[in-house]
């Protein structure tokens, strides 16, 4: 169970591309407006037994990728990766509070996961130097800490930063559990 | 009580313990482990006790799991041993082409360096490794490469 792969990384968030969404974002929720599908997402399936790996993998299946707002009025979009639908209604306090952590998740100093920093490497780091300027040795790729929910909802935030240019964007939120 | 254990059925049973501890498996299959084991070694009597056991009771089963493990002389695990156990198989499997380098990488990032956060730093390369195979399809090929160098790393260093 896999869902489509784009060939592209979006440029999301640059004041100048093409992908970055100029209508009002939706709130954050599952049930945002779908935009694109940005990647093929297989999950390690229940286990029948103690293996591990144990033959077909299950993968997830939903529909993903939904851009979100990161405050009132805010110009910054956020893609919300590998996310489900869920009923509207009852579901706004919960919502809010998800809205509330992928703030707090977004303004915190984050760990480099690849680039620089990291010994993981950051191939799109071209990519970003052209896209937003400076040294592609100067990207580093970023994750917040991670978020878990009273309902088991867990997510995370990463995002691309350079610190010589002062620039922190693409942000995207990881849903890593409770789905 | 046996003087030895094959090594194999202590490996194996270290890894069913490492996922009960990090919720990665449930009393049944531990119990489901227990059987398959006892063809292994049927004279062993604290897998015949495991064996038997009614999967409902959660922490008696994981009480019956720690007499096994004591029988072959494995002290209980921490978390964090648990963590790095079932990365290192993980990585293992990885090598062994098992499971995709992305499978394996994410279920890495997701179900044990976000799980426990002594481990976090250690298997951080395999959180970079997945979000960026995710995120940037035109270098999927280079980041499967990548995590396969990456897992054979981590196993020399464990």
């Amino acid at each position: 169970m896999t869902t489509a792969a784009t060939t592209t990384r979006p440029a999301i968030g640059h004041p100048n591309s093409a992908n970055t969404p100029k209508h009002a974002f939706a709130p954050f929720a599952p049930f945002g407006p779908r935009s694109s599908t940005a990647s093929n997402v297989t999950l390690p399936a229940q286990r029948p037994n103690l293996d591990l790996w144990p033959g077909q993998l299950a993968s997830a299946t939903s529909p993903h990728d939904f851009y979100v707002s990161v405050g009132a009025g805010s110009q910054t979009a956020v893609l919300v990766h590998n996310c489900g639908d869920e009923p509207q209604s009852a579901q706004s306090g919960v919502m809010l509070g998800r809205q509330m952590a992928s703030e707090a998740q977004m303004s915190e100093g984050g760990t480099s996961i690849a680039g620089a920093g990291s010994s993981a490497p950051l191939r799109a780091a071209g990519q970003l130097a052209e896209d937003y300027g400076g040294d592609a040795a100067d990207w580093s790729k970023m994750t917040s800490s991670s978020y878990e929910g009273s309902d088991g909802f867990q997510f995370e935030t990463h995002w691309y930063q350079n610190d010589q240019l002062g620039i922190r964007t693409e942000f995207k939120v990881n849903i890593t559990g409770g789905m | 009580m046996k003087a030895a254990f094959d090594p194999p059925l202590a490996a194996s049973a270290l890894r069913t313990r490492a996922m009960r501890l990090l919720d990665l498996a449930d009393p049944h299959q531990v119990i489901e482990w227990a059987n398959a084991a006892l063809i292994e070694d049927p004279t062993n009597d604290s897998l015949v006790a495991l064996a038997i056991l009614d999967a409902e009771d959660g922490q008696e089963v994981d009480s019956a799991l720690d007499a096994v493990l004591a029988e072959m002389g494995i002290a209980p695990l921490y978390p964090n041993e648990a963590a790095m156990i079932l990365a290192k198989k993980t990585a293992e499997d990885i090598i062994a082409n098992k499971v995709t380098p992305h499978d394996g990488a994410r279920f890495i990032w997701v179900k044990l360096a976000r799980r426990v956060p002594e481990v976090e730093e250690a298997l951080r390369v395999f959180i970079g490794l997945a979000s960026e195979w995710e995120e940037d399809p035109i270098h999927r090929e280079q980041y499967d490469s990548d995590i396969v160098r990456a897992s054979r790393s981590l196993v020399r260093t464990m």
